[in-house]
């Protein structure tokens, strides 16, 4: 297997890409459900959690340099234990893998194309998915530096023309909610973008290590929860708190509202391939984790040779995952505790196992 | 289930005649059986989304996992 480098600029273009992810299609009715019209302080307060989230993980993975995720495992937990928790964490990374797929047919199949099987969506999204995969991360991690131009781009055109419309009397009264329910918000904002980040530990052995890597990913994070935090408040100016609590799919009904001077409007078929584009990139990057985990621990050869049974399983388990979206849906609490626990829990107890260990050979050495 | 199992079956057999001989050919003896393992239950899930049979989904197990954390921590902040 040849080795694969990844620039500092694209990884950073990832991890922009990893967290904006999926968020644009749900991060608002999430929020909004549980903090109301407050979702936009909940993500002012989440995001330095979010920051110090993703600079944990890049110490984390500091400390074990060179080593996936699965290496890590291992060294730390020895052998079983360790394949063990490598197996939790790859079940972890297909099933996220497979439901980017299914929210992408999902919206595609309720909003756009109502006629259209789900499965044909889901077909067609994974095999662009397993395209991503077999390619390799290089040339995926350069895709994503095409792309981004034109995903900035038609983000902020999103943002500005909707700032016509925005009304600040929907952010009041403010501060109305009691702490439990703020919290609730930080904990939906923080968990689908910066705790699943975990997924970065099967790509850090890839990446260069350059001297303002750190400071780029930060700035690329910090960016990203920004881009976030404009969504949910931009669905909280424009639509006001009950409409983006019952919208599914609140930014696509946001860019359904651009209207500017009666000839440009409709834009939202347009806006719609920036979703798709940042749910990509989220479902390929763990796919991509989950291939290259099994490649790792099964210390296999070649990590092309599995594109095909992935794909069928990615595509079979798109379908299997939920009934429908609303199920998907109510599952999101559950969900975000599980992020919480793969993300800091149990990364937290292998890094202070780690550190204990390494002082106790220290202690025995001197 | 028979026409997503033979559309599915024959696809996968298809690749992994095609596929298959050439790991073997170099040796590859483990990456064969890994590559065999995840077919089966790739073509089993295929064949499901095809015939339009839904099994309960694996889904339910964080809730049963997580729910109790869930009612444990809303009943501490009394909501």
């Amino acid at each position: 297997m040849e080795k694969q480098i990844v620039g500092t600029r694209q990884f950073a273009v990832l991890v922009l890409f990893f967290i904006i992810g999926d968020m644009l299609w749900f991060l608002p009715s999430f929020m909004v459900n549980a903090a109301e019209q407050d979702a936009w302080i909940s993500a002012l307060i989440g995001l330095p959690i979010g920051l110090l989230a993703a600079w944990f993980l890049f110490h984390f993975a500091d400390q074990f340099p060179g080593m996936s995720l699965v290496e890590i495992n291992w060294k730390v937990l020895g052998k079983w234990l360790g394949s063990v928790l490598t197996i939790l964490y790859l079940i972890a990374f297909f099933t996220v893998s497979a439901v980017q797929v299914r929210e992408v047919s999902d919206f595609i199949t309720s909003q756009m194309m109502t006629e259209t099987p789900l499965r044909a969506i889901s077909m067609l999204m994974t095999i662009i998915v397993m395209l991503g995969v077999w390619s390799g991360i290089e040339t995926f991690a350069r895709t994503g530096e095409i792309f981004i131009l034109l995903f900035v781009f038609m983000f902020l055109l999103l943002i500005v023309m909707l700032l016509p419309q925005a009304k600040v009397e929907n952010l009041l009264p403010m501060m109305r909610h009691s702490f439990a329910s703020m919290a609730e918000g930080v904990v939906y904002y923080i968990s689908y973008s910066f705790l699943e980040m975990y997924v970065f530990l099967m790509i850090f052995p890839y990446v260069k290590r350059t001297a303002h890597l750190f400071r780029d990913y930060m700035l690329s994070v910090l960016l990203g929860g920004l881009a976030i935090f404009l969504i949910v408040t931009i669905s909280l100016l424009v639509l006001g708190p009950f409409l983006s609590k019952f919208h599914l799919f609140a930014t696509y009904t946001l860019a359904k509202k651009i209207s500017l001077g009666g000839f440009l409007d409709r834009l939202e078929a347009i806006l719609v391939v920036n979703f798709i584009l940042s749910t990509y990139f989220k479902a390929t990057l763990f796919a991509f984790a989950f291939v290259m985990g099994l490649t790792r621990m099964f210390k296999l050869k070649d990590h092309r040779i599995l594109t095909f049974p992935v794909g069928l399983m990615i595509f079979g388990y798109s379908y299997l995952v939920s009934p429908n979206i609303v199920v998907l849906n109510s599952i999101t609490p559950a969900w975000s505790l599980w992020d919480m626990t793969n993300n800091p829990v149990i990364l937290v107890l292998i890094y202070l196992i780690h550190k204990l260990r390494s002082r106790k050979q220290q202690g025995n050495g001197a | 289930m028979l026409k997503g199992l033979f559309l599915f079956g024959t696809l996968a057999a298809v690749v992994a005649a095609w596929e298959l001989p050439r790991m073997l050919k170099k040796g590859w003896r483990k990456e064969a059986l890994v590559y065999l393992l995840l077919l089966i239950p790739g073509v089993i899930m295929s064949t499901f989304v095809v015939s339009l049979i839904r099994i309960p989904t694996p889904l339910y197990l964080i809730e049963i996992v997580y729910g109790p954390v869930i009612r444990w921590v809303s009943h501490m902040v009394g909501g």
